[in-house]
C-alpha cells in the first residue's frame, strides 16, 4: 500500500489433495509492513495456502518466493527459520509446558542460550499482556488465551512475516478490540502480517489490501473498501454471511 | 541448578558411595549394583522414551551392542573393555541413526512395533549365527568372558566393590547428563516434539535431526551400561541381554518411574530390581510362577494409582506439605 518492498509472492499456487483441488491458480503479493487480509468461506482453501506458504505441504504447481527465495519445497522449520511464523487455527499447544516455556520453545530459534530465550519470552508475554498466566501449563488454559500463547510462541521466533489464521476466533468483542490494538501494534514494531479472519470488522480494520477466496479461486483483491463493494465478493461471500454487520 | 539442590545432590551421591563399607554380603551387594545397572539403563532410555517421548520398545538391542562389541575386544583381541564400552557406544549410535532415520518416518503405534522388530532382527542374527564379523559369538551360548586377574583396567574385580564404583560413576555421570540435556535448548526443543510435533517445526525445531539425536545419545550411554553389565556378569547370555525381557524393563522403570522426568526413573528402578530380586529369590524357590505374579501386582497398582509416574506424584506430596507449613508460618514464608 506504502509502496514497501515485495516480500512474499505467491505465484500461480495450485494444490490438490486427490481429486480435489483446494487451492486453484491463486496467485497473492504482499509487500513490507503491509497487513494483507484473506477472507473467503470454509473450505474456500485460505488455511491450505497458509499450510502450503509455511512449509506443511508443497504446492502442486507454482512457486513461493519470500525475499528472493524460493521456498515452496522447504520443510516447516527452514521456513521458520528464514522469518515465517505462524498461528494454528486449530491450536496445537504443547500442553505440558507452561506458557512461559510454550514461548520460549521459540524464543529458542535466535537466542539458544536458556536465560535468554526465559528474558525474551517474558518480553513477549508482556508485550501480548499474558505474563500474569506464565506459570500456566498449556493443558489448562482456555481457547483465547491458548490463540493468544499461539502467537506469543510466533512472535518469539521474531518473523517478518506473520501468519495468523483466525486469532480472534471465540474472543469476546471487548476482547477481540484488545487483540486488534496488538495486532496493530505488532505491524508498527515492523512485522508484515497476512490474517485470515472471519470477524469482518476486524478484517476492515486491519488490512490494507484483502484478498478474497471462494472455492479455492481467487474471485476478488484490493482496498478493504473495493473489496466489500465487489458484486462478486457480496454475492459469493459477504452478502450471506450474518455476522458481516459485526 | 540452585546450590541447594546441587549439595543434596552431592550428599546423596556421598552417602551412596559409603555402602560397600557397611555391605559386606555379596548378595546383597549384587542387588544393589543390579538396581544401580537398571536405574542407568532407565535414565539412558528416558532420553529417547521420556523426554522426547518416543515409545521405543528395543533399547535392549543397544545393551546387546555394547555388550558384545567390548566382549569381542577383550576376548579375542585382549583390549580392555573401557575401550571397548567407548566402540561399543558409538557403534550403537550409529546403529541408531540407522535404524532412527527409518523408524522415525513412522509414527505413534508403528514407530514401537519397528523398534520391536528391529529388536527381534538383531537378537535372531546373534543367536543364529555362530560367527558374526569374523569373531567366534557361539550363537545361543554366548560367550564366558576370560578371567583376565583383579584390576581396573580389565574391569574385572574379585570384591563386588569395584563393579559398584563404576556403575555408580556411570549413574551419575548419566543423570548429570540427562539434567544437562532437560535444562538445555535441546531439552526444551525434545520436549516440544513430544507434545506437538508440526507445532515444534512451524517454530524452527528440526524434529527428524532432534530425534536422531536423542536416539543417538540414548543408543551411546545403553550401549556403555551394555558393556559394563556383561563385565560384571562375567557371561553374555544373548537371549538374556537381547531378550525382550530387557527391553521392557528398562521401560517399564521410566514409565513407571514418571516419564521425563530426571529422578522417576532412577526411583523406580531402586524399588523395582530389588523387589524383583529378592521375590526371585524368597517366593520363586517355593512356589514357581508366585513371584512374578506379586511383581506384575505390584506394577499394575503403580499404574493405576500413579499413571503419570512416581516421581511426580511425590513432587505433589512435597509441594502440598510445604504449602501446609507456609500456610502456619506465613511470615517465615520465602523462596
Amino acid at each position: 500500500m506504502e509502496g514497501g518492498k515485495l516480500l512474499l509472492q505467491v505465484d500461480a499456487v495450485t494444490k490438490q489433495f486427490g481429486g480435489l483441488t483446494a487451492v486453484n491458480d491463486v496467485s497473492v503479493d504482499v509487500n513490507q509492513g503491509e497487513i494483507v487480509g484473506l477472507i473467503g468461506a470454509n473450505g474456500a482453501g485460505k488455511t491450505t495456502l497458509f499450510n502450503m506458504i509455511a512449509g506443511v505441504f508443497p504446492p502442486t504447481e507454482g512457486k513461493i518466493v519470500f525475499q528472493d527465495t524460493e521456498i515452496q519445497k522447504l520443510p516447516c522449520q527452514k521456513i521458520s527459520r528464514l522469518g515465517i511464523g505462524r498461528t494454528y487455527q486449530i491450536v496445537k499447544p504443547f500442553s505440558n509446558l507452561t506458557v512461559l516455556e510454550n514461548t520460549m520453545v521459540g524464543a529458542l530459534q535466535h537466542y539458544p542460550k536458556i536465560a535468554g530465550a526465559r528474558q525474551k519470552a517474558l518480553d513477549i508475554l508482556d508485550f501480548i499482556g499474558l505474563s500474569h498466566r506464565k506459570d500456566v501449563v498449556g493443558a489448562s488454559l482456555g481457547l483465547p488465551e491458548l490463540k493468544r500463547m499461539e502467537l506469543a510462541r510466533a512472535l518469539a521466533t521474531e518473523p517478518k512475516l506473520l501468519l495468523l489464521d483466525e486469532v480472534m476466533a471465540g474472543l469476546n468483542p471487548s476482547d477481540g478490540a484488545k487483540v486488534i490494538e496488538y495486532i496493530q501494534k505488532i505491524k508498527e514494531s515492523g512485522v508484515t502480517i497476512i490474517i485470515i479472519e472471519h470477524v469482518m470488522k476486524a478484517i476492515m480494520t486491519l488490512s490494507d489490501k484483502i484478498y478474497v477466496l471462494n472455492q479455492g479461486r481467487l474471485i476478488a483483491q484490493g482496498s478493504p473498501d473495493e473489496v466489500s463493494n465487489d458484486p462478486e465478493v457480496i454475492k459469493s461471500y459477504l452478502g450471506e454471511k450474518r455476522y458481516v454487520k459485526n | 541448578m540452585n546450590v541447594k539442590k546441587a549439595a543434596l545432590c552431592a550428599g546423596i551421591v556421598l552417602a551412596t558411595a559409603l555402602i560397600p563399607l557397611f555391605v559386606t554380603n555379596n548378595l546383597a551387594m549384587q542387588y544393589i549394583i543390579n538396581m544401580l545397572i537398571f536405574a542407568y539403563f532407565a535414565t539412558a532410555w528416558n532420553i529417547i522414551g521420556g523426554y522426547a517421548g518416543q515409545l521405543a520398545l528395543g533399547n535392549g538391542v543397544y545393551v546387546g551392542i555394547g555388550a558384545y562389541v567390548s566382549t569381542i575386544l577383550f576376548a579375542y583381541e585382549g583390549i580392555t573393555p573401557w575401550i571397548g564400552m567407548l566402540a561399543g557406544g558409538v557403534i550403537a549410535a550409529l546403529l541408531a541413526l540407522i535404524i532412527g532415520s527409518i523408524t522415525f518416518r513412522l509414527s505413534g503405534s508403528y514407530f514401537a512395533l519397528a523398534t520391536v522388530a528391529m529388536l527381534h532382527i538383531i537378537r535372531l542374527t546373534f543367536l543364529s549365527n555362530n560367527y558374526m564379523f569374523g569373531y567366534h559369538t557361539k550363537g545361543a551360548l554366548g560367550i564366558s568372558l576370560p578371567w583376565r586377574g583383579n584390576s581396573i583396567i580389565n574391569m574385572q574385580f574379585e570384591e563386588k566393590a569395584g563393579y559398584f564404583y563404576i556403575i555408580l560413576a556411570l549413574l551419575v555421570a548419566a543423570g548429570a547428563f540427562s539434567y544437562r540435556i532437560k535444562t538445555s535448548k535441546m531439552g526444551y526443543y525434545l520436549q516440544a516434539i513430544n507434545t506437538n510435533p508440526e507445532a515444534a517445526s512451524s517454530l524452527g525445531v528440526n524434529v527428524m535431526g532432534m530425534k536422531l539425536k536423542a536416539s543417538m545419545i540414548s543408543a551411546f550411554m545403553t550401549a556403555v551400561g551394555g558393556s559394563f553389565y556383561v563385565q560384571f556378569l562375567n557371561v553374555l547370555d544373548p537371549s538374556r541381554i537381547l531378550g525382550y525381557d530387557m527391553s521392557v524393563q528398562i521401560l517399564l522403570f521410566a514409565i513407571i518411574g514418571g516419564k521425563g522426568t530426571l529422578w522417576g526413573p532412577i526411583i523406580a528402578s531402586l524399588i523395582m530390581t530389588p523387589l524383583q530380586d529378592v521375590l526371585r529369590g524368597i517366593v520363586g524357590a517355593s512356589i514357581s510362577g508366585l513371584a512374578q505374579a506379586i511383581y506384575g501386582l505390584v506394577l499394575m497398582l503403580f499404574i493405576y494409582f500413579l499413571p503419570a509416574g512416581l516421581w511426580p506424584a511425590i513432587i505433589k506430596l512435597y509441594n502440598k506439605i510445604v504449602a501446609k507449613i507456609r500456610a502456619r508460618a506465613p511470615a517465615n514464608a520465602g523462596e
